[in-house]
Parts: C-alpha cells; structure tokens; sequence
C-alpha cells in the first residue's frame, strides 16, 4: 500500500497548490541511550555481519561511532558457535566464512559489557531470481522507468522478500519489502518505487542498476514493513513508532538471516 | 435471546411510560393546530400559554394540543431559529388554531448571524446542542467561498477541526468516526470529498444542521460522541426556481418547484467541482492526464396526502475520481435513498416511518500492463426507522419507537484481469443486525423545572457467514469458528439511558444538567491522520467489542440585555470504553484476521466550553472558547499510562462577526486560535541500513505550533429585480499568512547532509476566493 500512500500524498500537494516547505526549529528531550543493532547472515561467504552503534540526539551529527568491545555470536541448529569478530572499523563485526543454509534456524547473541541481546531468525528457502528489467510507467510525474524484479512465488507457503536496489553502486535507500499475502504462487513483477520521486532518482541512460533479492522470515518483513510505516520521521501515520524488531534484551534493529542473488542492467 | 431482548425492550418501554403523569379534564376545550414557516413544518416548537400557565411542545410535524378552560390566553409560540410569536386567543370551543413563524433571520432586514437559540433554550432541558442554519454560514467567511456546514460548526465551542480545511470533526475529544452523520436521518458514512477538503453536504441543498454533544435524545444512537443532524432542503411549493452559483472550485444548480401547487413539490441539485479542468489547462503533459473531481446531486419529492400523510422521497449520489494517467484510479462515494411517510393519527399521535439504504464505496484500479488489479470494498446498510410522537398530558410530549439497521460489509474484493502478479481474493463479508427500541419523556414537572428522560436499548447481533476469531492479547489466533450465513455469533445487548434537566433560575437565566450514555457498534479501521477514503469500517464482532461512552453535563445559560445577547457556559466529563488502536507496525489492509492487528484501551475527557453571542443588530457574532483535556489509555503504549489523544487541544477559541454595513454589503470575519495537536516527535536518531531513522519514546508528548488563522468575507447583493437576484461572495482565507503546521517532518538536511533538519509543511495562505450566486423564480 505503499504505493497508494505516495499517490495520495502527491494529489494532497497538487490540489493544494500554494503548500510550503520551511525549515523550523524545534527543542525536544533526548531519550537515553539505546543500543543499535543490525545483523545480518546470508547464504553466501562474507554474509555474515553485525553493525552495533546507539541512537543520539536529533540534533546532533549523522556520524554514528560504532560500539567497541562486543562479544557476537551466532549458533546454528547444531548449535555449533562461530564468533563474529571486530574488523578495523569499530562497531564493525565480521565472519568471511560463515555461511547459512536456507531452511535452518540461527541465533544471534551479543553481549556488551553487561548486557546480552539475543534475536533467532530462520533463513527461509531459496526463490529463484528470473529477471531484473527496465518498464516505464506513467504515474503522476510522467513517464519514468522503473527497476522491476521477476519472480515465482512457491504456491501454498508464506513467503517475504525484500529488494535492494544499487544506482551506480549506490544504494538508493528505497525500503521495499512484500509477502505473498495477494501474489501466492503467482509469477510476480515487483515494480521497484524510488525513495523520492524527484528528478535526481530517475533512471537514465547508461545507469548502471543492480538489485539484490532477498528471501526473508517473517518477523524480518513485520521489521522492513513497520520501518516503511513509521520510523522515518513523519508523514501522516497516525502515531509514528519504532519498528518492530526480532532483538530481545531491548536494542533497535533486527537479526536477519536471508538469502540472496542479485542481477544488473544498464539503463539502455 | 431474542425473547430476552423484547422482554427487555417491553420492561424500559414500560418504565418510560409509568412516568408520564396524566392529568384529568374538567371543563375543558382542546385547542390543536400546527405551528409551521411557510411551507416547513417547524419541529419542537414550544408553546407557552400565559395566563393557564401551561405550556406545550410540538412535535415533528409541528403538531401540538392543548386542554384549556375557557378564558382569555396569550399564546407565545417560540422555536429553534425563529422569531417568537405572541398571539392572544379567547378560548370558548374546541378549535384549530394555526401559527406561522418567521424565520429570525428573515426578519433584520437582511440576513443575521445566529446560532439560533432564543428563549426557548432556558427552559429545555435539552443542552450541549447547536444549530446552524444555511442563512448563518452565508455570513462567515469559509475556505474555497464554499459554505460548507461541516467546517461551519467548527467555529463553535467544544467542536474541533481534524485538520486545515477539512471537514472532519472532533467533538468533545471523540474521534472522527464517533460523529453519527445524518442525512434526512439517513447515516452518511463518509461524509468527505477530495480527501476532505470538502463535505459531501452541498450547501445548495442543505437546509440546518442540528449538532448534539450530550443529551442526545434516545431516537438517536449508534455513535459515542456527537449527532450531527442535517435536513435537507424542501422544494418549494408555490412555483418554479432555478439558482445556482459559480465558484473558482465548484460550480452548483438547483431546480425546485410544485409538482402539485401547493400539494407537492420537488427539488434537485447538483455540483460539480472542476479541478481536473485546472489540470487539462496546464501545458505539462504528465499533469494534464490526470483526473481529480468530485459531483453530487441530491433530490427530494414532497407529497402532501390529505390532510394526516405526506410521503417524501429523497436520494443522495455522490462520487470522487481520482486518476493518473490511465496507470492508477481511485474513486470513491455515497449513495443514499430512502422514503417517509408521516402520518397523523390524532391531534395527540403522529407517527414518522423511514426506509432507508444507505452505502459508501471505494474502488482502486491500478494498470501498469503488466499488473492490471481491481480492489473494491463497500459498506451497505438498509434501515427502517419508526418515530412516534405522543402528547401525553400538556405537560408531557412522548417520543418512542424503534430502528433496525442491517449491515453488510465487503471489507475487499481484489480482482485482476490478464496478466498479472496478483491472485483474486475476497476477504470475508460481514453481516450485522441493529436493532434498537427508544422511548423518551419531556416533561414540565414544575413551572421551573423540566426533566427529560430517555432510555435506548441496543442489540447489536454479530450474523455468521464467515470464520470468527478469538484472540490472545498478544494478538495471537487463538480459535477461529466457522458460522452458517444467518446464524447470530454474538448479541451484545445495551441499555442507554438518558437524562437531563433545567432548572429556571429566572426569566434571564437557567441551570442544566445531563447525563448521557451512548454506544458504537460500526468502527472505523484508520491507522492515519487524515481520512482516507480506503479507511474502511468493521463492525463489533467476537473480539472487537460496543464502544461505550458516559458522559455528565451541567450548564449555566444567560440571556443579556433584553435577548440581544446571550452567554452559555458548559462543562463536561466523559469517559469512553473499548477504544480502539493499533499495534506497532499493524497492517490493517487484511480485514480476516484484523482482530490480530488492534489493541483495545479506555479513553476520558473533559472540559469547559462558553459561547457568548450577540444576537441582534447591525453588528452580530460570537466568541467560543474551549478548555479542555483528552486522553486515553490503551494496551502497553506509553507503559500502560494515560496520554493525551491527537486531538487534545487545551485551548480553543473562535472569534465569528458580522457586520450589515447597508442594505448592499455584508462584512465578515472570523478568528480562530488552538493549541497544537498532541503528536510524536523522535527523542533520537540511529543509522540504519546506511540511513538515518529517528527513535520514538513516548506517545503524543509534544506538540505541533499554536495554530491561528484570520477569515474574511464579504457578499455584496447585486440588483434585485422581481424573478431574478443575484450576489457576488468574496473570501479570503488566513488573510495574514500564517504558516501553521500541516505536518512536521524530520529529514537529512538538504545542503547538510550530515545534519537533521526539521520541516514544516504548510498549507493555504492567503487563499482568495470569489463565487456568483444566482436565482431566477
């Protein structure tokens, strides 16, 4: 409904005409400290990866230094325990060989000094990626291409995925993430939305575009979907909130174990 | 359990009855008659007879009756909104006597603003209750020059704006959906157009709005905090007429006349807006495609039967579109007919009986070529409604009967056509049954005092034809039961009762106070700020309980210098019961197992509102202030403590005048000022996925900027001639260009992204607008 969202928010700004933007002032308390974590494992070697940082106040800079000095580890069904360790970038914890296999179930456990975060996620199986293409669409800024990721959802289980799109090797920060509650068993052509629709995230000509597709759990989709309805800093959501995360012990983020392919294409 | 319900229904109707106190005749005439201004019946008339002491109500239909002995007696015939009349009248036979009332704001040469309460108001125990007429809102200047009855109202105390032009509403720290919307007593589900900058109420057809904050009377139910009760206009029955105005935004025709002179009579009208028609104008070829406007046309015929029945017929149709390209539509709209039929029985019994259906849907069509998906949802509801009005004794007006609603509900059908990623799915339809029996008593118990008294009984019957859920307050699919289509799952039965009194301190003043209780079986499933036309309603089911609301009044109400002023001061206290939200990240777009995405909680509120009117001269208007509080408490938000609702704003002021410089030039203005809405602000940031998102902590505990904003207006009556007449409306919205707060944002800073920068989005400033009304008889 994402998409729906947008198209509202665009005829609210049109039929208004004479809206405004201005930059304010505003004086708000600082909450204290909390832990960030963002883990990640794949099927694939150097997928497994935990960022560890903590919120700051609003107002201060976007540089988040990393947490030093945590223990991470993550244990498989046979509860063998490989240990994440610490690369030269602080907060920055790395495995080049732990891989995970789809189907099994993994735990996460941190320890910073007194605390302890745990989070359990099952890497889901894998969907075969089948094509990632330009197609334009006339939506209410004219026509504009569009990435669009080809796939068949499995018929008669649950399925989450989350797409992740590059423009010239950089991330375009659009959060997109679906389940198979309408497309199950269908064969899906997910249009990719650009995180603004603005001049600079057009496609043009000789961009190079390359997608990742992931195949998520489900509590990692509720995290991606609740990320999507709330914790961006505003909107009309009725009360914006922290997303739902799958760490227990009270830290932000999410524990995820995915798999993922990736294909690319140049804007012709 | 359906014997239950009747037994129950038999036992309070029983209970209202014994109340009424019959007096016994000696030598006495009847004197009846009907108390109307020109051809509208007027509703609720008091008359008071001096000299007997006595006094009477009329009923709907303007009937009234009265026993007298013989003698000489000044009538004085007084109502809502008109100009009281004295009559002196020598009483020596039965007789029927027939009173014509003028509409007060006919009579100031011009047109006045009022809020139409005279010195009927004192004396009736009703309070909480406002009224507007259409010849009111002419006088107050409104966004677009469009004079809209729903942004109208919320000028006065106690009645709050949902956001900048917009015609939702907040009364007394209800909801938006807590307002039972009534359309010729037809329910009005959605009552926005254009995501709610407009209402669905064309100005052209409406005749008042009678709005209810307490003290509901029992034939109204079903919503927790207000009534807003809209008549539509009533064509006329002594000749033809066309009128009509032009606007920047809309443009609107009304046809009227006598079907049979005199006898019946028909009115159509119809607007359109023609924003689209803005948007083909402009040379940008991905703007001109799109599509964006709404119509409605609405119609009534009248039927004057004999002397003792009139029929009337009415219908409602309306629609917004919305299109881009030929890749995505949304439209959405109401439809609404129903019929009546009013009877006399006697000079002491006439009955009202309405059938009614009423439905809003919404359809969404998205065609890319390579996803080509319908959604469509709808909620329809066929009534039957029967009012009866009963003068018991002269002291005593009895109003009773019943309504039955029957819900459907088609929460969502997603079809798609060739190719395309999506399967067809059809969430479940829901099906109610509302019934509800009412009985109600005004009566003069002493020359000072009058009580009112009222009960309502609901039952709410949950219908099968689907699966219901049961829960755990984890939000857990606990069961889920399959029910045969027409078996009942669940009767919730609910016991309403209603009571207020004055007190006459003297001729000047009166005291009051209220207790009412109402329930709410239809909720509305809304996780945004502002009206969506996809919000969509759920009815009370297994888990999803009546919302019930109690609430206690007392006021104090002043009449100043003769009746050229008046002062009202209110104050309320109310609580509200299974009050609905959202768990974090809930998706409410899946009506099957929605159960699992709500969490149920409590709500109170309470406040002090004062409205002091001038009411006559040249120069009329009024000052609305409004302290209040509101909160709620519901689930594990904010740990389990109450927190203040969006809507709660401490302050609320309304500053309304009109001033009649000449016969040509009416002037106008209005001021309004309230504390920003409780809102979330992030109390930190993180990164995340190599971005920044913001970190909440508590709910609502800031609050967006003050809000402010001047109005004015002016109509200027152009040359009237003997069968046309026409003016010119000017308006000019925030005419000193404050930039209130739409919606605040946070965001990377544009020319520094290494900083957070926070953004205020307004909207309207400076807003003119001009309209040219007309009309030809």
């Amino acid at each position: 409904m994402n998409k729906f969202k947008q198209i509202i928010a665009f005829f609210s700004i049109v039929f208004l005409l004479s809206s405004c933007e201005e930059v304010i002032e505003l004086n708000l308390d600082t909450a204290a400290e909390k832990y960030v974590i963002e883990a990640t494992l794949t099927d694939q070697a150097n997928g497994a990866r935990v960022l560890i940082s903590k919120t700051k106040s609003y107002s201060s800079t976007n540089d988040f230094a990393g947490v030093s000095g945590a223990v991470v580890e993550i244990e498989d069904q046979l509860s063998n325990v490989t240990r994440l360790t610490e690369s030269a970038k602080p907060g920055v914890y790395l495995n080049a060989t732990l891989k995970g296999t789809p189907t099994q179930t993994y735990k996460l456990r941190i320890t910073i000094a007194e605390q302890v975060f745990t989070a359990t996620c099952t890497m889901p199986a894998v969907v075969a990626l089948q094509d990632v293409y330009p197609y334009e669409l006339n939506l209410f800024d004219g026509p504009r291409l569009f990435t669009h990721v080809k796939y068949t959802d499995p018929i008669g289980v649950k399925n989450f995925y989350r797409f992740i799109e590059y423009k010239n090797e950089v991330y375009t920060k659009s959060i997109m993430a679906t389940n198979d509650e309408f497309t199950d068993g269908r064969t899906v052509n997910q249009t990719i939305f650009p995180f603004d629709f603005d001049e600079e995230s057009k496609l043009k000509k000789g961009d190079k575009i390359k997608l990742e597709f992931l195949t998520i759990d489900e509590p990692v989709y509720k995290y991606w979907f609740s990320v999507d309805n709330g914790a961006q800093g505003g909107g009309d959501s009725a009360a914006p909130a922290n997303p739902v995360s799958n760490i227990k012990g009270g830290a932000i983020g999410y524990f995820s174990a995915h798999t993922i392919q990736s294909k690319e294409y140049t804007v012709q | 359990m359906t014997s239950n319900f009747f037994k129950l229904a038999l036992f309070s109707l029983g209970f209202i009855l014994l109340t009424i106190s019959s007096t016994s005749a000696q030598q006495i005439f009847k004197i009846s008659g009907q108390v109307k201004s020109g051809d509208a019946q007027i509703e609720a008339a008091t008359i008071n007879i001096l000299g007997a002491k006595q006094k009477v109500m009329a009923d709907s239909l303007g009937n009234y009756s009265v026993e007298l002995k013989p003698g000489n007696y000044t009538f004085v015939i007084s109502a809502v909104g008109m100009t009281t009349l004295r009559k002196t009248v020598k009483v020596t036979k039965n007789a029927i006597l027939n009173f014509e009332l003028e509409d007060s704001a006919n009579n100031l040469e011009e047109i006045v603003i009022s809020t139409a309460r005279d010195d009927r108001s004192l004396a009736s125990p009703q309070m909480g209750t406002e009224r507007l007429t259409m010849k009111t809102v002419k006088n107050i200047p409104l966004i677009f020059g469009e004079r809209d009855i729903l942004k109208a109202i919320q000028l006065l105390p106690g009645i709050k704006s949902a956001g900048e032009g917009g015609a939702g509403i907040y009364v007394r720290g209800g909801s938006s959906d807590q307002n039972l919307i009534l359309m010729d007593d037809v329910p009005v589900y959605n009552a926005a157009h254009l995501l709610g900058f407009f209402s669905t109420f064309n100005p052209d057809a409406v005749d008042d709005i009678t709005v209810y904050k307490t003290g509901m009377p029992s034939q109204f139910g079903g919503r927790l905090s207000s009534v807003l009760d809209i008549k539509m206009r009533q064509g006329e029955t002594e000749k033809f007429s066309a009128s009509g105005g032009i606007g920047l935004i809309s443009s609107k025709l009304t046809l009227e006349g006598p079907i049979q002179k005199n006898k019946s009579s028909f009115i159509i009208s119809g607007r359109r807006t023609y924003v689209d028609a803005l948007l083909r104008l402009s040379p940008d070829s991905t703007i001109n495609q799109n599509t964006l406007y709404f119509y409605d046309v609405n119609g009534k015929a009248d039927f004057q039967l004999g002397e003792n029945d009139k029929l009337t017929f009415s219908g409602y149709l309306g629609s917004d579109k919305l299109g881009l390209a030929k890749t995505f539509g949304l439209s959405w709209g109401n439809g609404i007919a129903s019929a009546q039929w009013r009877h006399i029985f006697s000079q002491q019994l006439s009955s009202s009986t309405i059938a009614s259906y009423t439905s809003y849907q919404n359809k969404i069509e998205v065609n890319t070529g390579i996803d080509n998906v319908r959604i469509f949802s709808q909620l329809k509801d066929w009534g039957l409604k029967q009012n009866f009005f009963w003068q018991a004794s002269d002291k005593n007006l009895v109003k009773f009967g019943f309504n039955s609603i029957y819900h459907t509900v088609t929460p969502g059908e997603i079809t798609s056509e060739g190719v395309s990623s999506y399967n067809p799915v059809n969430y479940q339809e829901r099906f109610s049954l509302e019934n509800a029996i009412f009985a109600s008593s005004d009566w003069q118990a002493s020359e000072k005092l009058n009580i009112g008294f009222g009960l309502r009984l609901t039952g709410f019957s949950v219908l099968g034809g689907g699966d219901f859920l049961t829960v755990s307050p984890e939000g857990d699919i606990l069961n889920s039961t399959y029910y045969k289509k027409g078996d009942f799952v669940k009767t919730y039965l609910n016991l309403e009762p209603r009571l207020s009194l004055s007190y006459l301190l003297n001729q000047q003043s009166s005291v009051k106070a209220s207790y009412v209780r109402n329930v709410q079986n239809m909720h509305l499933i809304s996780n945004s700020t502002s009206s969506r036309p996809s919000d969509k309603w759920l009815p009370s089911s297994l888990m999803v309980k009546p919302e019930i609301s109690d609430q206690f009044a007392v006021g104090y109400y002043r009449n100043l210098f003769d009746n050229a002023f008046e002062l009202n001061v209110e104050s309320y206290y109310k609580t509200m019961d299974n009050q609905i939200d959202y768990r974090d990240g809930a998706e409410t777009f899946n009506s099957d197992n929605i159960e699992t995405q709500i969490l149920y909680g409590i709500g109170r509120a309470y406040g002090l509102e004062v409205l002091f009117k001038k009411k006559k001269g040249d120069f009329t208007g009024w000052l609305s202030y409004t302290l209040s509080k509101t909160e709620r408490k519901i689930g594990e938000i904010n740990g389990g403590n109450w927190y203040n609702a969006r809507q709660d704003r401490t302050h609320e002021v309304a500053l309304v005048g009109s001033y009649q410089l000449n016969k040509k030039w009416n002037l106008n203005a209005s001021w309004v000022y309230y504390t920003g809405d409780a809102i979330t602000f992030p109390t930190g940031k993180y990164n995340m996925d190599s971005q920044t998102f913001f970190y909440y902590t508590e709910r609502n505990m800031y609050r967006m900027p003050a809000y402010h904003r001047l109005d004015l207006g002016a109509n200027l009556q152009l040359k009237q001639k003997k069968n046309y007449s026409s003016e010119l409306s000017f308006s000019l919205y925030n005419a000193y260009g404050r930039k209130n707060a739409y919606t605040i944002e946070f965001r990377e800073a544009e020319n520094d992204p290494t900083k957070t920068e926070v953004v205020r989005t307004s909207l309207f400033q400076f807003l003119p607008s001009i309209s040219y009304n007309f009309k030809f008889k």
